[in-house]
């Protein structure tokens, strides 16, 4: 186990490094000159180049990068050229409400997709699942933007009784949640029920009936069990990705969070923020994977983790 | 050998619902088991034997058309609700299946399983359920029982995972035993392990027991009566010595000319040509006939009945009809 986790670090660091690799690239690459932006379209050259000169980016590519990257090790993610502010007080301000907003939205997708696909695998191949297989492909097939606003239009505008976006609380999560929730809860739909139609086919199944265990046993004690896998699987690269930023549903709902920074350090090209916000997904992300791993050894003790 | 019978199966049809229409995988079973009898029910892969033994506890999917009777202890459980049949199962009639890879919870430890059937049947405490899964696991030789319990099916050997689907099974003490195919995933000598212990319960509990297999060697070491079944009706029908000794349906012969002969001279075995019919195909007459080396005019047309040739012994053939008739 102790071994395990240390070849997960090495491997986690290993990837981190790499994707600071080519954010820093993509971002030289861009067009663009950050120096012009800062100080604007009508200083003169000289300004500029002082500018570029303070920031060290009139320094060869690779230098800049292991002075990015001591600086990355000292917790230090650069400094907002377009808020005038550090990156990481810029994150830390807006984390806790991506955080909040993605467990709301993840929650509510599996609320809905799990019982659904059960729901779905146990009516197989009969109305009931017919109706809800075309339901699900409405909700994968909505564009966020489209039944965001229709919410904001109907729900907050129309009755009144739900904030029209921005955070704060409660109330202000319900309507992005719910948004975040149906468009996604498709998938954990679809992937539930398969694998639940594949597992109530299994010769275990049978010997749990032979052995007079009523059908909702079956479900909840020898199915489901067996059945959650792929949907883990999911849910971890999903919330991951949540977490990393809601880019879509933060716009909409005008909700200052980690997607919302991302999007207008992109149109600002503040390239010290969009490394930021690119290197804090890439962590969502390994991390979710390794509580994936952790989380298949506890539901199937077939998988063990050495 | 008398009394009532303890499971008693007549006119037996079991179709399937399919695109096509209905596919009859058993036509007209009858068969009966008495209190500690041991009957094997034998014949090729899809004759309909799994299928029949399914039936019995209602296991069969949806798509499944059951006509006929199953009576046990005189209780039809074809008429039953799908909660009253639930009280038999595991209970009185238990099942024991082929995969004991498969037919075991691979998320679910040892004491979960065998004791599922205690919840479901029995009114326990933890304490006594612990002790019976415990006491069940050493009862069919299982070592180190207080360990085993705790691990998962993909720890243990074929050999184990069968004994421990077979303490699950008695775990109600039932009155029957279904055994499908109890031996054909193990191996050889494991294989004699299973049969062994199965006997060893099955005189200790005074249970019936049926067993499903293609091995004519299974059938002759364990049981008193056989009943051979081809493509979804049953051919011949009697106590093992007679049916072995004298068998009197062309595809009987046909089955024991293909087991190898371990004393004497070796010859070639003798393999019965052609294949079992499909269900969607089946020949109108015998369903034998096609395959028949002695098939006669009559064979192709009609179906002939299961009929009394000897003592304990009923054979569907019209030679044998002809042979009596002389």
């Amino acid at each position: 186990m102790a071994s395990y986790i240390i070849r997960r670090l090495i491997g986690a660091v290993v990837v981190l490094f790499g994707i600071s690799i080519i954010t820093f690239i993509i971002a030289y690459a861009a067009p663009g000159d950050p120096a012009r932006l800062i100080v604007g379209a009508k200083a003169p050259q000289s300004v500029v180049d002082a500018v570029r000169h303070n920031l060290g980016l009139d320094q060869p590519l690779p230098i800049q990068y292991i002075h990015y990257v001591g600086r990355l090790l000292q917790g230090n993610l650069g400094f907002s050229y377009h808020n005038n502010l550090p990156v990481t007080e810029l994150l830390g301000q807006r984390l806790g409400n991506t955080v909040q907003l993605a467990l709301g939205g993840w929650i509510v997708e599996l609320i809905l997709g799990i019982p659904l696909g059960i729901f779905g695998a146990l009516y197989h191949r009969r109305i009931a699942d017919y109706i809800l297989s075309f339901l699900s492909l409405v909700g994968i097939s909505m564009p966020v933007f489209v039944f965001g606003m229709w919410l904001i239009q109907n729900v907050a505008h129309g009755l009144g009784i739900l904030p029209l976006g921005g955070a704060g609380g409660i109330s202000h999560l319900i309507l992005p949640s719910i948004t975040l929730g149906v468009t996604g809860m498709a998938f954990y739909q679809r992937l539930m029920k398969s694998s639940m139609v594949e597992v109530m086919g299994q010769d275990y199944i049978r010997t749990a009936r032979a052995f007079g265990v009523p059908p909702r046993r079956v479900i909840t004690h020898h199915a489901m069990r067996n059945g959650l896998l792929p949907a883990v699987t999911y849910a971890g690269m999903d919330i991951a990705q949540l977490f990393g930023g809601v880019v879509l549903t933060e716009t909409v709902f005008n909700y200052p969070g980690i997607g919302q920074l991302a999007w207008q350090s992109i149109e600002n090209l503040d390239f010290p923020v969009i490394m930021a916000t690119v290197l804090l997904a890439a962590v969502f992300v390994v991390v979710a994977n390794f509580v994936v791993d952790i989380v298949y050894s506890v539901i199937d003790p077939r998988i063990s983790l050495s | 050998m008398s009394g009532a019978p303890l499971l008693d199966i007549s006119d037996l049809r079991i179709s399937f619902k399919s695109d096509t229409g209905y596919m009859n995988a058993v036509a007209g079973v009858s068969l009966s088991l008495r209190p500690g009898e041991t009957v094997g029910l034998v014949g090729e892969s899809g004759c309909g034997k799994s299928v029949t033994s399914l039936s019995i506890m209602r296991l069969l999917p949806k798509t499944a058309k059951i006509e006929g009777s199953i009576r046990f202890e005189g209780k039809d459980l074809l008429g039953l609700k799908e909660s009253e049949v639930r009280k038999y199962r595991g209970n009185d009639i238990s099942m024991i299946f082929q995969e004991p890879m498969s037919a075991l919870n691979p998320v679910l430890r040892i004491e979960d399983q065998i004791s599922e059937p205690l919840r479901m049947h029995r009114k326990m405490s933890k304490r006594e359920m612990h002790d019976r899964v415990v006491e069940l696991l050493r009862s069919v030789g299982i070592p180190r029982p207080e360990q085993i319990a705790k691990e998962y099916p993909h720890q243990l050997s074929g050999g184990m995972r069968q004994r421990v689907m077979i303490a699950m099974a008695m775990a109600c003490e039932p009155k029957l035993l279904i055994a499908d195919e109890p031996t054909t995933a193990l191996d050889v000598t494991v294989q004699a392990q299973i049969l062994d212990l199965l006997r060893q319960l099955q005189a200790k509990n005074n249970m019936a027991l049926l067993l499903i297999t293609h091995d004519l060697g299974v059938v002759a070491e364990m049981c008193e009566r056989v009943i051979v079944m081809y493509a979804g009706k049953v051919v011949e029908e009697g106590d093992v010595r007679s049916v072995f000794r004298n068998p009197q349906h062309p595809y009987t012969v046909g089955l024991l000319n293909s087991i190898p002969k371990l004393t004497g001279e070796r010859e070639r075995l003798t393999p019965i040509k052609g294949n079992v019919p499909s269900l969607a195909n089946m020949p109108v007459g015998c369903r034998f006939a096609p395959r028949c080396p002695f098939a006669k005019e009559i064979c192709r047309t009609e179906h002939p009945p299961l009929t009394k040739v000897a003592a304990g012994s009923r054979v569907s053939c019209w030679l044998a009809e002809e042979a009596v008739a002389q």
